[in-house]
């Protein structure tokens, strides 16, 4: 039962950041229609740069909103001069993912021509420990989680109680009817973008201070899991990835704790598969069809 | 003009297209489209499948490159603008089939459709709408993906009155109703924007019960305009009333040639006349 209430407690701090980053990454699906995996890649970016700026002596809570910060605007540049030219130049959704792979494979081995292959680490001390039930959580877990949560909520009221979040969302549903009510698309699409790169900067720090060590492997391997859990939400779907990142977190913790840690991908997918064919549209996907149905 | 279904209201600026050639690659699809939209009038563009008629639209709407012609609003050049600048113009659209935010309620809708006035302009115009729409008002928390096709046309035509446009562009709202949806649509919805000042084009494929609704109408064959006139006129002209309508053992006019694509001088033995439209 410890074993069991403590890998629970795990799987919801890693399921804090898989939730963070896999948000980021269904917004930029729902406002582009482009499966990204080169955010892989800016979650790599995100926690190099935490490290350089840790090594020049800023502390890890600045140094995780400057990241943010930088990478959102860098989400910014990559959408305007990558992804939307493109968009505008109707490659399909297939071809620009694997231009997005191939950005990935660039930025990883960018990391590596300047940073080099050696593992690094930030080199927090863990602090203070919490202990609720069997649950034993450092303080920058407790941090990172409350964090993440905050930021989640936040996200979540500016869809719904801003005119810029219903902006956002009429948008992600259909961005000519959007256009045709005013609304210019092309910039809120770049402030989903620059929303996605704060969440990337953000969990990508996040990830390097609850990880004891990483290399320029980082985001490829959590790539893996932020896509599980986007598509097990249903991808597009903000309470979705939400939702798919606790489930991954929490699934794959368990079958660490009980199995072994060097398959938790494998967990990841396994889910991710059995979802898929239970309910195609992922847990929360195709939400205006269910409300017909509920109504 | 003969018909008179337009209310009295102070005229807004008029829609205008001059000789516009608009498409797709290298042919164009559109040739040389002349048209105007009125206020406080239904213009209704009827034609075979694969006329240009949606395209015609599209182009209007910036969404099709015009390479000739010129598209205005009132007077001043809107050719080739983009679309959310031609909605912060004064040019609402409804477009076919997906006219509705399915994931954001009916209120949300609504205050998407106001998206370019202020929080105050917005609420006010929101009551003005559903005092338009009634039927609305029981429905507002409701999701738009949930409403019967009716509904839907409703939400998405209050939606496009909220920025209280001077002209609206209206892309098949019929498609996918039924008869009687259909009337109700053209018959109360459709002449209740006329009827608001609004200018009206109306593309249409259910050509007998847009018509009977016009003001005006042009048919457009093969990309061209081939007929123009009132919508009864037009409504009541064989060759219209052979393609479109089914009308047994009549003469196979100038306008089945030109859709054969072997017409040289449509429009000179055809069109009944042209008050209303350029």
């Amino acid at each position: 039962m410890s074993i069991f209430v403590s890998a629970i407690g795990f799987g919801i701090a890693s399921g804090a950041v898989i939730a963070l980053a896999s948000l980021g990454f269904t917004l930029q699906f729902g406002l582009s229609n482009t499966l990204n995996i080169g955010y892989g890649g800016f979650i790599t970016l995100a926690a190099f740069t935490g490290y350089g700026l840790i090594q020049l002596g800023l502390g890890p809570w600045p140094t995780m909103a400057a990241v943010a910060v930088i990478t959102g605007l860098l989400s910014v540049l990559y959408y305007q001069f990558f992804i939307r030219r493109l968009i505008l130049r109707s490659v399909g959704l297939g071809p620009i993912a694997i231009a997005t792979a191939a950005a990935l494979i660039f930025i990883d081995y960018a990391i590596v021509a300047v940073a080099g292959t050696d593992v690094k680490s930030y080199g927090l001390t863990s602090g203070r420990t919490f202990h609720l039930w069997d649950f034993v959580l450092s303080s920058t877990q407790v941090a990172i989680i409350v964090l993440a949560l905050a930021l989640m909520l936040a996200f979540q009221l500016l869809l719904r109680l801003t005119q810029l979040g219903r902006a956002l969302r009429a948008t992600a549903v259909n961005k000519t009817l959007a256009r045709s009510c005013g609304i210019r698309a092309e910039r809120v699409t770049s402030l989903a973008w620059l929303i996605s790169g704060l969440l990337c900067g953000t969990a990508g720090v996040a990830l390097a201070m609850t990880t004891q060590a990483f290399d320029f492997n980082l985001g490829s391997t959590f790539l893996i899991l932020i896509i599980a859990a986007a598509v097990v939400g249903g991808i597009g779907e903000p309470y979705g990835a939400v939702a798919g990142g606790f489930l991954i977190g929490i699934t794959t913790e368990l079958s660490a704790a009980y199995w072994s840690p060097a398959y938790s991908d494998v967990v990841a997918f396994l889910l991710l598969i059995v979802i898929l064919l239970i309910r195609p549209t992922g847990i929360l996907g195709g939400q205006a069809r269910r409300r017909h149905v509920a109504t | 003009m003969s018909s008179d279904k337009g209310a009295d209201r102070p005229a807004g600026p008029a829609l205008q297209c001059d000789r516009v050639v608009a498409g797709y690659g290298d042919a164009p699809v559109v040739r040389e489209v002349s048209l105007t939209a009125a206020p406080g009038r239904v213009l209704c563009v009827v034609g075979p499948n694969g006329a240009g008629k949606s395209t015609l639209l599209r182009a209007l709407l910036g969404l099709v490159r015009v390479r000739q012609g010129t598209v205005t609003l009132g007077g001043k050049d809107v050719t080739n603008k983009p679309l959310e600048e031609l909605a912060r113009s004064g040019i609402g659209y409804v477009p076919q089939g997906e006219d509705v935010f399915d994931t954001l309620r009916v209120t949300e809708n609504l205050d998407m459709g106001g998206f370019i006035l202020s929080r105050a302009e917005r609420q006010a115009r929101m009551d003005a709408v559903l005092d338009i729409f009634p039927a609305l008002r029981r429905l507002t928390r409701r999701y738009a993906g949930t409403l019967s096709g009716g509904e839907r046309k409703m939400v998405a035509l209050a939606r496009v009155l909220m920025s209280d446009p001077d002209v609206l562009l209206l892309d098949e709202p019929t498609a996918g109703l039924a008869a009687e949806l259909t009337r109700m649509v053209l018959e109360e919805q459709v002449r209740l924007l006329a009827g608001l000042g609004k200018a009206v084009l109306l593309v249409e494929q259910k050509a007998e019960a847009a018509l009977s609704v016009a003001d005006d109408a042009a048919v457009l064959v093969n990309g061209q305009i081939a007929l123009t006139g009132t919508g009864a006129e037009v409504l009541a002209n064989e060759d219209v009333g052979e393609i479109f309508l089914g009308g047994a053992g009549r003469g196979k006019g100038w306008m089945q040639s030109m859709w054969a694509g072997s017409a040289g001088s449509a429009g000179t033995d055809g069109t009944v006349h042209s008050t209303g439209i350029a």
